[in-house]
C-alpha cells in the first residue's frame, strides 16, 4: 500500500476537552465553548495561534456552525468548513490532512450539541423511504443483523453482552450519560424497537460537548502534554447503497482496514485499544469482523469470550461508547483515545495502551473511515 | 396529497404507470444495458440518459428484512406511509434479474418471515388511482 493514508510525523493532536453528557441547561454553543476551553489548556495552546476551525452540523439539524463558533470565540481563522454526516474522526481527520499540508497549523475540532427537547431520543431521525415505513438510521444495523443471524446464526446474546459490556465501561467514567447497572437479563427482557434491536442496542441523543486541538507533531511536541500522532487513515464512501455489495452487513469496512493497516504498517491484532462509533450494538461486530479482529461469522464467540470487555485482549469503547457513554456522533471515541493512550483515563484505563484506533460507520451505510492514533 | 404523488416525476412516471397496470417495471440503460435502480435520469454505469423501462417477472428472494414495533418519528403519519398497524416489516428483495429493491411482505405475522424466502410481487390499490408495490411468499 505504500505510503497512501499514512501521515508519517506530520499530524497530532495537542489538546482535548470534553464536557459531561447527558441533560445541561445550556446550549450547545455554550457547552462548545467550555469543551474549547478545556482543549486550549489541555494541549497549553494559545487561542492566538488557531488558524482552521472545523464543526459538524448534523443532518438532524443539531450541532454547530463554524463561522459562528469561530466568531464567538474571536477567531479568524484561514479555514473553517461543517461536516454535515458530522462524526468526529471525520472532522479530525480533515483537519490532520490541512495540518499535513501546512495549510494550517492548528486546527480547532468543536462539536456541541444540546437539542433539549429531544434527549433521549433516538438519532439518526430520517426517513429512508416514507412509503414503506423504513425510518430512522437505526433501520440499517437492524437489517444488518437479521441477514447476519441468518448467514451465520448470530444470537441476540451477543447483541447483548456488548451492550452490558459498554455499560459496564460506563460505570467507570464519570462524565458517562447512561451508568445504572444493566445486566443480559435486563436486555433480554426490554422489548423490540426495531426488530432484531432494542432501544439498549440504539444510541439515543444526549448533550455535551467535545473539542479536539490538531496540529503538527512538532508544535504538538511543545504542548504541554505528549502528543498523539495520527498515524493513518482509511476512508470508503457507499453512495450507491442498494448497488454495494455487502452493503447491510457493512463488508466496505474491510476496503478501510487494507487501507489503514497498510499506511500504518500494522495489523487488528497490534491495537491496544478500539473505539468503534457504536450507533448501534451491530456495528461493534461488523467493525470485529470486518476489520479482521476476529473472523467472518465469530464475533459471538470473541464476544462472548470476553475479548472486547475492559480487561480483555482488545478493550472496546472503555468510555461507554455511544450507547452508554454518550451520543455525541464519534466525537467523544476521539477524546478517549488520546487519553487513553496518555495513560489518563483513571479507572478505565487500559493498561499500557500506545496504540488505539478509531471505526466508523456514518450515516446510512454511505461513511467510513478508520483512524490509528499513537503516543510520541 | 397522497404519499407516493410526490414521489412520481418525469423521470419516475413509467415506474407508477407500471404498477398500476399490475406491472413491475425498471429502466434498463438503452447504451449499456444496465438496470438502473433506484431510479434516475443518469445511468450511473455509463453517464448515457436514455433508458427504456423493462417488465420485470415481479419474482424474488427476501435477503433481509426488519419489523418496526413502533411508529418511530413525530410525523407519524407521514413517515410510516401506508403501513398502517404494528408490528409492520420492511424487506429487502432481490429480484431474479438482479436489482435490490426496499419493500414489504404482506400478509405474514412476525416470526414467520425469514432470509431466502421466496416471494413475488403484488399491486396494491392504495387510493386516489395509485398503486404500491408489495411482495407475498409463494
Amino acid at each position: 500500500m505504500g505510503d497512501q493514508g499514512s501521515f508519517r510525523d506530520r499530524a497530532a493532536i495537542a489538546g482535548v476537552g470534553s464536557t459531561r453528557q447527558g441533560v445541561h441547561e445550556v446550549d450547545g454553543f455554550r457547552l462548545a465553548v467550555d469543551a474549547f476551553k478545556d482543549a486550549l489548556e489541555d494541549g497549553g495552546i494559545d487561542k492566538s495561534e488557531i488558524d482552521g476551525v472545523l464543526t459538524a452540523k448534523q443532518f438532524d439539524g443539531t450541532g454547530i456552525g463554524s463561522l459562528e463558533f469561530s466568531q464567538l470565540v474571536g477567531i479568524s481563522p484561514r479555514v473553517t468548513g461543517a461536516l454535515d454526516y458530522g462524526t468526529g474522526g471525520f472532522t479530525t481527520q480533515y483537519a490532520a490532512f490541512l495540518v499535513a499540508t501546512g495549510v494550517c497549523e492548528v486546527v480547532a475540532c468543536v462539536y456541541g450539541r444540546n437539542p433539549s427537547a429531544h434527549i433521549g431520543e433516538l438519532s439518526g431521525a430520517h426517513v429512508i423511504s416514507d412509503l414503506y415505513g423504513y425510518t430512522n438510521a437505526a433501520a440499517l444495523p437492524a437489517v444488518g443483523w437479521t441477514e447476519y443471524m441468518a448467514k451465520y446464526g448470530g444470537t441476540e446474546e451477543t447483541l447483548g453482552h456488548i451492550a452490558v459490556t459498554e455499560r459496564e465501561n460506563a460505570r467507570r467514567n464519570p462524565k458517562a450519560a447512561h451508568r445504572d447497572p444493566l445486566t443480559l437479563d435486563d436486555y433480554l427482557a426490554t422489548p423490540y424497537l426495531i426488530w432484531p434491536l432494542r432501544l439498549l442496542d440504539i444510541a439515543t441523543i444526549t448533550g455535551g460537548a467535545v473539542a479536539v486541538i490538531v496540529t503538527t507533531l512538532e508544535r504538538a511536541r511543545r504542548g504541554a502534554k505528549k502528543a498523539v500522532r495520527f498515524e493513518a487513515v482509511g476512508r470508503q464512501q457507499t453512495p450507491r447503497r442498494l448497488e454495494t455489495d455487502g452493503y447491510f452487513l457493512s463488508h466496505p469496512m474491510s476496503s478501510v482496514a487494507d487501507q489503514v493497516y497498510g499506511a500504518a504498517g500494522l495489523e487488528a491484532g497490534d491495537m491496544d485499544v478500539l473505539a468503534i462509533s457504536d450507533a448501534s450494538t451491530v456495528a461493534v461486530v461488523q467493525t470485529l469482523e470486518n476489520y479482521g479482529f476476529c473472523g467472518e461469522g465469530e464475533a459471538g464467540d470473541f464476544v462472548a469470550s470476553g475479548a472486547i470487555d475492559h480487561g480483555g485482549s482488545i478493550p472496546v469503547n472503555p468510555d461507554g461508547g455511544q450507547l452508554s457513554g454518550g451520543y455525541l456522533v464519534g466525537w467523544l471515541h476521539q477524546v478517549e483515545l488520546v487519553r487513553q493512550l496518555r495513560g489518563e483515563a483513571e479507572e478505565r484505563q487500559v493498561s499500557g495502551a500506545e496504540v488505539g484506533q478509531y471505526c466508523t460507520t456514518g450515516g446510512n451505510r454511505e461513511h467510513y473511515l478508520s483512524t490509528i492514533y499513537r503516543i510520541d | 396529497m397522497s404519499a407516493i404523488e410526490k414521489h412520481v416525476d418525469d423521470v419516475s412516471e413509467p415506474y407508477w404507470t407500471g404498477l398500476k397496470e399490475g406491472e413491475l417495471r425498471i429502466q434498463r440503460c438503452a447504451s449499456c444495458g444496465y438496470l438502473r435502480h433506484p431510479i434516475s435520469w443518469l445511468c450511473p454505469e455509463c453517464l448515457h440518459e436514455d433508458s427504456e423501462w423493462i417488465a420485470m417477472s415481479g419474482r424474488g428472494t427476501v435477503e433481509t428484512f426488519v419489523w418496526y414495533f413502533e411508529f418511530i418519528g413525530a410525523a407519524v403519519g407521514e413517515l410510516a406511509g401506508y403501513q398502517k398497524e404494528l408490528p409492520y416489516n420492511v424487506a429487502a428483495i432481490r429480484l431474479e434479474e438482479g436489482p435490490r429493491l426496499i419493500s414489504t411482505v404482506r400478509d405474514v405475522a412476525f416470526g414467520d418471515l425469514s432470509v431466502g424466502a421466496a416471494v413475488h410481487a403484488v399491486f396494491d390499490d392504495v387510493g386516489d388511482g395509485w398503486s404500491l408495490l408489495r411482495f407475498v411468499e409463494n
